[in-house]
């Protein structure tokens, strides 16, 4: 993430930024000749949740990914509580994506052998939990996402409602300061759409959690405290004043 | 046809045959048509087919080339008990002259044509003029390297010639034909040399020692056992990719035989593309057998011709069993789409009949133990072979029972290790088919190597003490003073000690039976019987024999010339016979020992002599370097015998136990390639999974673990079933073969080795899969 | 006349006075502005006088007279016909947003922005009522989800008409 460009170097963690969890600023990725991003800013605050928005193929997944640490930016910085993603190794991010960080994706996110109580488990278990408090955690949340029915199942076994909720009970089992959603709820009815959106926005306002959730939908994007909308791999920060 | 006619339905608008045949090349066409993955499929199948069927084709050309081989053994052979034939212009003089150089047996002969029109033995064109021979390919390239150098000083003539093919039994023969010096050979029964008017003679069988046969019985069986397992587990390359394909068709509207009959059409391809390729591939592999040698036999490249009968059925062969296998494979696909389209699930297995095959093997073997003792050469074959197959084959079958069983059972371990084991429980199909044929063959190998451990592990025990009178030399056609020369000679190589020799006269004209004699000096008739106090001029009789010889009368010795012969004198007294080298001669019937003093007068022929000694300390080349000094008294003296571990049967051990190793090592590369595919499979079908792992922060260290997990479990279940089954199946052919029971612990280790080194490749292969599994753009939805 | 037959349908339950019919709809439909007492009596009158309710009887109190209506035969065939009778969907074609695009274009005035901000205002009020539906009972969300897909419909045609903004200004210009 070398700040090649005409962008200025990530200020000291003390300045401006204040209270907000993860900043970015002129992020800009390409792959080959398509350019996914260009000049996308972000901030977020803890406990937030921002909905970023756009047509498919505008470069939001790009962003979400440069975001969570996933894929490293062309040009730009990301601060995350004052320490930047770019300087950080692989190891590092893989460290803070593993605990700091969730993610819940479209589908398909759960390892299929495994019954979802393992797969609820998981990230406690990289992060060095015993098998039997990750097991009783990952319980207590499956519980609490009203799907500790599905424990001993696999994922193929599950209805999609019941499958996102699991993803979501790990996405947030190790209780990370920021969740990624991207499109969490593509792959679902209206109905079950609600129930996850609304089981995702409690635990999150809950456990003060910052979610990023990335959706093409404005019915989805309305349960988020603002929108950013990208356009072209630009950024448009729609501030709840600018309406009217 | 009208325009307003509703297209054909699959199956409704031809007659069968053309039918079947159109649904045949849709088969064929998905399996070339399918893009990369298809191709692989193909090339693995044809390639897995391939080899199978020129490996078979070799093997099928076994009858033949034995059969050549023996003809051509045949050919150069002459009759010994024939009446001698008269001296003519059609005559030769021939004499053994047979060596060995550090095992190998060197098959020498010398000649002497009594007249120009003398024959030719096969494969020789002029014959040899004294001090000249003709050698083989093998023998001319031994002789000109450094390690020949001992052999070339014992086979001191200028070599004018090669011996052609149609001479040698095997491209790896060594042999000569000398040219004798003028009057060295004669054609008197006494002699060593022979008067032949031509070569060639009928059949003779040499019975085969009896762990040789079972050595030999098991290795057909290990080798040929995986074959099949190889080509099964070729044809499975892919198969989920093709279940759903069949799945895809059969919600088209397909019935079952047209799915069937379209697998059948993907796999045919592939069958025929590897039968052609097997044939292409036997033409290379046919010139690589000469340098070949198998369990010590090996042909000439114009030898291997499959036997016709073989060769037309191995195709037929081939074909049918990669269509009944698919049938058999695709038989849940056809019928039951849906389920194909799901996860596959294990089947239940049932532990019973696996158990019961294994039961039954035991029992065949058990039965087979002691069932003829004390003669080589009797084993109950058909047991052994059917015990064997049915050991090895329950133990391959049990492995899937046990390796689903430990899979469930294993519950502790960190974030790889339950990644593996749940995706082995998932669907463990694949690597379970892989350990089966790895269990066969492993079983099979660890069998043989304990076979080969005991048996050797004989051989050492009756390895000498160095300075143990063990050798023995004969020399023939030497005079009566040859003896001392021969011991003299002898004892003027360093390492020999204690060389004794005497001059041996068999069928000696008595007045009542042929008796025979040995003269030499005290010393060395002590080696022959307790004659106690001795001088020269002394004569014994020795004690035990039928044939009375007593004082006064008169023996005719036979000789070239007429015969000599020589009054008894007074016999000192009668003596207990001893064994001079503890070779197992029994005592000769009728036997006279006399010192030289006592037969001085009779002008004795000449004759054999025959010499026993030890080596201190005790090396192959010493026991070369008095092969040497013999034959500088007489170059058909060429021979040395003695129990030393250098031994022809030892090579042959030898080159089983390294056929063996290539086995093992061949069926470990296939079961490595099936691992690697499979895992390779699994990680681009469950792509986004990994990619959502390493996204949520699962490293890619732990994500490598899980895939050396993956490997490593099937891999020790089946060596853990390999070596419980293998090493009491060697132990029990060890008693078949009346063997003491040893354990190769060396062996063993190598195949754990080599084992490990599997699975790390299979890991190491793998990772470029993983990494392109995780990247990020797999998160995607497709 | 949806209102007349709102308050018919509320009397096919039972008779009722007026002050009731009043509580119930508030109750049910209300949520926005109370009814004025005056409209459930206007609405009564008419369907009296259409035959299709009948007054079943006066009670005298305290207050003020209370009549008790009650539904006629024909009031109930009324109401079938009509709750079977689909609403004519309406038509939005000369819509004051498409108008005001329109209008921007014609003057070449910045019209994205028309829309972009019309937008912000959507998802602003699509946001209120989400956290209102998350708040509220059944009823509130049900009525909450019809007013957010409507949004979410118009929204749609924002987004659809800035991404052809261009092809339109060509259109209206020429």
């Amino acid at each position: 993430m070398s700040a090649a460009g005409t962008e200025a170097p990530p200020p000291a963690a003390d300045e401006a930024l204040g209270g907000t969890l993860l900043a970015a600023r002129g992020l800009a990725k390409s792959f080959g000749p398509t350019t996914a991003l260009e000049r996308a800013s972000f901030d977020i605050d803890p406990g937030e949740m921002v909905a970023v928005m756009g047509a498919s193929g505008s470069g939001k997944t790009t962003l979400l990914h440069c975001l969570g640490g996933i894929i490293a930016p062309d040009r730009g910085w990301i601060l995350y509580e004052g320490r930047d993603l770019g300087a950080m190794s692989e190891s590092e991010r893989s460290g803070l994506r593993c605990g700091d960080f969730g993610f819940l994706f479209q589908s398909g996110g759960l390892v299929p052998e495994l019954s979802c109580l393992e797969n609820t488990a998981l990230p406690l278990r990289l992060n060095g939990v015993g098998r039997r408090t990750a097991d009783a955690r990952a319980r207590e949340r499956l519980e609490s996402l009203d799907v500790d029915g599905t424990a001993h199942q696999r994922p193929g076994e599950v209805s999609g409602g019941e499958y996102q909720r699991v993803s979501l009970a790990r996405a947030l089992v190790a209780e990370p300061a920021i969740l990624f959603a991207d499109e969490p709820t593509g792959a679902l009815d209206s109905l079950n759409e609600e129930k996850v959106m609304r089981l995702l926005v409690d635990a999150a306002r809950r456990s003060n959690t910052a979610v990023v959730l990335v959706t093409h939908e404005a019915r989805v994007a309305a349960y988020a405290d603002r929108e950013v909308t990208v356009r072209d791999g630009r950024t448009r920060d729609l501030a709840p004043g600018a309406a009217g | 046809m009208t325009g307003r006619a509703p297209p054909p339905a699959v199956g409704t608008a031809s007659p069968a045959p053309l039918r079947w045949a159109r649904e045949i090349r849709l088969g064929v066409q998905l399996s070339v048509t399918g893009g990369r993955d298809a191709w692989i499929r193909l090339a693995l199948v044809a390639s897995g087919i391939g080899v199978a069927v020129a490996v078979l084709l070799v093997a099928a050309s076994w009858p033949t080339m034995a059969e050549a081989r023996q003809e051509r053994h045949d050919a150069r052979s002459y009759e010994l008990d024939r009446q001698t034939p008269e001296s003519t212009d059609q005559t030769l003089l021939i004499a053994y002259a047979d060596t060995s150089y550090h095992g190998e047996s060197v098959y020498g002969r010398l000649l002497e044509p009594e007249a120009p029109g003398a024959p030719a033995p096969p494969g020789v064109t002029d014959l040899p003029g004294p001090g000249e021979m003709v050698v083989s390919p093998e023998l001319k390239r031994l002789l000109d390297s450094p390690e020949g150098r001992l052999l070339r000083e014992r086979l001191d003539y200028s070599i004018v010639g090669t011996i052609g093919d149609e001479g040698l039994v095997d491209p790896g023969e060594l042999a000569y034909y000398a040219g004798a010096a003028p009057d060295l050979l004669s054609s008197e029964e006494t002699g060593r040399s022979e008067r032949i008017d031509g070569f060639g003679t009928s059949r003779f069988d040499f019975p085969r020692g009896g762990e040789t046969l079972v050595l030999a019985l098991t290795g057909a069986v290990v080798a040929l056992l995986p074959l099949g397992v190889f080509v099964a587990a070729a044809l499975r390359f892919g198969a989920d990719r093709r279940d759903r394909r069949l799945a895809v068709l059969r919600l088209l509207g397909a019935d079952r035989w047209t799915a069937a009959r379209t697998a059948c059409g993907e796999t045919l391809i592939g069958a025929l593309v590897g039968t052609a390729a097997g044939f292409a591939l036997f033409f290379p592999l046919r010139g690589l057998v000469p340098s070949v040698q198998v369990g010590g036999v090996s042909g000439f490249a114009a030898d291997i011709v499959p036997h016709p009968l073989l060769a037309v059925a191995i195709p037929i062969g081939a074909v049918a069993l990669a269509v009944g296998v698919t049938l058999v494979s695709t038989a849940r696909a056809a019928a039951d789409p849906l389920a194909a389209a799901r996860r596959a699930s294990w089947p239940r297995r049932r532990l019973w009949w696996r158990a019961a095959l294994l039961t039954g093997g035991t029992a065949l073997l058990l039965s087979s133990i002691g069932a003829d003792p004390g003669r080589f050469g009797r084993v109950p074959e058909t047991a052994v072979v059917g015990g064997v197959l049915l050991v090895l084959l329950g133990a391959g079958l049990v492995t899937p029972w046990l390796f689903q069983v430990a899979v469930s059972r294993a519950r502790r371990g960190g974030v790889p290790w339950l990644l593996a084991v749940r995706r082995l429980q998932a669907d463990g199909a694949a690597e379970s088919r892989a350990v089966v044929g790895l269990v066969v063959i492993v079983t099979g190998a660890v069998a043989l190597q304990t076979l080969f451990a005991g048996i050797q592990m004989r051989y050492a025990d009756e390895e000498p003490v160095p300075g143990e009178r063990v050798y023995r030399t004969d020399v023939p056609e030497l005079p009566p003073a040859g003896a001392a020369e021969v011991a003299e000679r002898l004892s003027a190589v360093p390492q020999v000690r204690d060389a004794r020799a005497v001059v041996e006269y068999w069928h000696i004209e008595g007045p009542n039976d042929p008796v025979s004699l040995r003269v030499g000096s005290c010393s060395a008739l002590r080696d022959h019987a307790r004659i106690g106090e001795c001088s020269d001029g002394d004569v014994f009789a020795v004690e035990g024999t039928s044939t009375r010889v007593e004082e006064g009368q008169r023996l005719r010795i036979p000789d070239a010339d007429g015969a000599a012969t020589w009054e008894l004198p007074e016999v000192k007294r009668s003596v207990a016979p001893r064994d001079p080298s503890g070779l197992g001669e029994d005592p000769v019937p009728g036997s006279v020992l006399a010192t030289p003093g006592a037969v001085a007068g009779a002008d004795l022929p000449r004759s054999g002599v025959s010499a026993v000694f030890g080596l201190d300390p005790l090396t192959p080349r010493a026991v070369e370097e008095a092969r040497n000094a013999v034959a500088e008294l007489s170059p058909m003296g060429t021979t040395v015998i003695g129990q030393t571990s250098d031994s022809e049967r030892e090579r042959e051990l030898d080159r089983i136990g390294a056929l063996v190793t290539a086995g093992v090592g061949a069926s470990l590369l296939v079961v490595g390639l099936g691992l690697v595919i499979s895992a390779v499979e699994r990680l681009r079908g469950t792509k986004r999974e990994l990619a959502v792992l390493a996204a949520s922060g699962v490293d890619r260290r732990t994500l490598a673990l899980s895939v050396l997990a993956q490997a490593t479990i099937p891999l020790a279940v089946g060596l853990a079933v390999s070596l419980a089954v293998g090493v009491p199946l060697g132990a029990a052919l060890l008693r078949i073969a009346e063997v003491p029971v040893a354990f190769d612990i060396g062996g063993i280790a190598a195949i754990t080795a080599a084992s490990a080194a599997v699975v790390l490749s299979v890991t190491v292969l793998s990772l470029p899969a993983l990494a392109k599994a995780i990247r990020p753009e797999n998160l995607r939805a497709e | 006349m949806s209102f007349a037959h709102t308050v018919l349908g509320l009397l096919e339950n039972g008779p009722a006075h007026g002050y009731d019919l009043k509580r119930v709809y508030d109750q049910h439909f209300g949520q926005d502005r109370p009814l004025h007492y005056g409209q459930v009596y206007a609405a009564l009158a008419r369907l009296l006088k259409k035959g299709l309710i009948e007054v079943a009887g006066t009670e005298q109190g305290d207050g003020p007279e209370r009549k008790r209506y009650a539904i006629t035969d024909s009031g109930v065939t009324d109401l079938h016909t009509w709750l079977g009778t689909p609403e004519a969907p309406q038509q939005y074609l000369q819509s004051t947003l498409y108008t005001k695009v329109v209008l921007a274009l014609l003057a070449g005035r910045p019209a994205a922005d028309v829309l972009e901000v019309q937008r912000s205002a959507h998802l602003k009020s699509m946001r209120e009522l989400t956290r209102r539906k998350t708040e509220g009972d059944l009823a509130e969300h049900l009525i909450c989800d019809h007013a957010l897909f409507h949004l979410e419909a118009d929204l749609r045609w924002l987004e659809l008409t800035a991404a052809r903004l261009d092809e339109l200004a060509t259109e209206v210009n020429r």
